[in-house]
């Protein structure tokens, strides 16, 4: 399994390079496709998706069926269950078939990759000692 | 174990198999325009606009059928999912 360097995303205040392990994503539905970012993210307890992503395959936010909710950083989240494919296409695997969208306007501007469904698939190991930081997603069925 | 032993796969350690989701001459001038969302390629920033729409359809209009769409995090912001 490759290992996959930080995403170097920005200078934070105190003047330290900020890089996050992130991996691109193909989010499908109906046939339509968008790829995006999507944050490994160990605080995350299912894969949440923002609404501005699934709005362009079609998905109406309000027809969706309720979700678990969460309580982020932001307060109460209004989640919803949506059908679809996310791959990761670089490793031709489909990650899931069903995740869950935040609330229009709300919660992350990534996709955040949990722990309910791409950790029981992956076994994220990072190690932020090196320049850049680096992460490997090893997948569970090689570590038993 | 020494710790190089445990960092060798198949026979070869990984920091050679490291693989770029997005090539980092990107990395660096995506992080140029915090706040923005970009179309882009692997390897390649096609546009930079305010909202994933205007993005998404200024990709398409330079012909790229599937662009990826990235929203710049910007640090000064406060807390950030990225």
């Amino acid at each position: 399994m490759p290992r996959i360097p930080g995403t170097h995303v920005g200078t934070g205040p105190d003047g330290a390079e900020i890089f996050r392990p992130i991996i691109i994503v193909a989010i499908e539905i109906g046939g339509l496709v968008i790829r995006v970012p999507a944050l490994v993210d160990s605080g995350a307890d299912n894969t949440l998706v923002p609404e501005s992503f699934v709005a362009p395959l079609g998905v109406d936010f309000s027809k969706l069926a309720p979700g678990p909710g969460g309580l982020g950083p932001g307060g109460g989240l209004d989640t919803r269950m949506c059908h679809g494919l996310i791959r990761w296409e670089k490793e031709k695997v489909v990650l899931m078939t069903g995740f869950l969208v935040a609330e229009p306007g709300k919660g992350p501007d990534t996709v955040l990759l949990g722990r309910a469904d791409f950790f029981r698939l992956y076994v994220p190991r990072f190690h932020w000692h090196k320049n850049p930081p680096v992460f490997d997603l090893d997948p569970v069925a090689r570590n038993g | 174990m020494p710790a190089e032993a445990a960092m060798v796969v198949e026979g070869r350690t990984r920091d050679e198999d490291l693989v770029h989701e997005i090539e980092p001459a990107v990395q660096e001038e995506l992080i140029k325009h915090p706040g923005k969302w970009a179309a882009l390629t692997r390897s390649e920033v096609i546009a930079i606009r305010d909202t994933p729409a205007a993005a998404y359809a200024a990709a398409r209009s330079a012909g790229i059928e599937s662009p990826i769409l990235y929203h710049v995090p910007d640090p000064r912001a406060g807390y950030s999912y990225f």
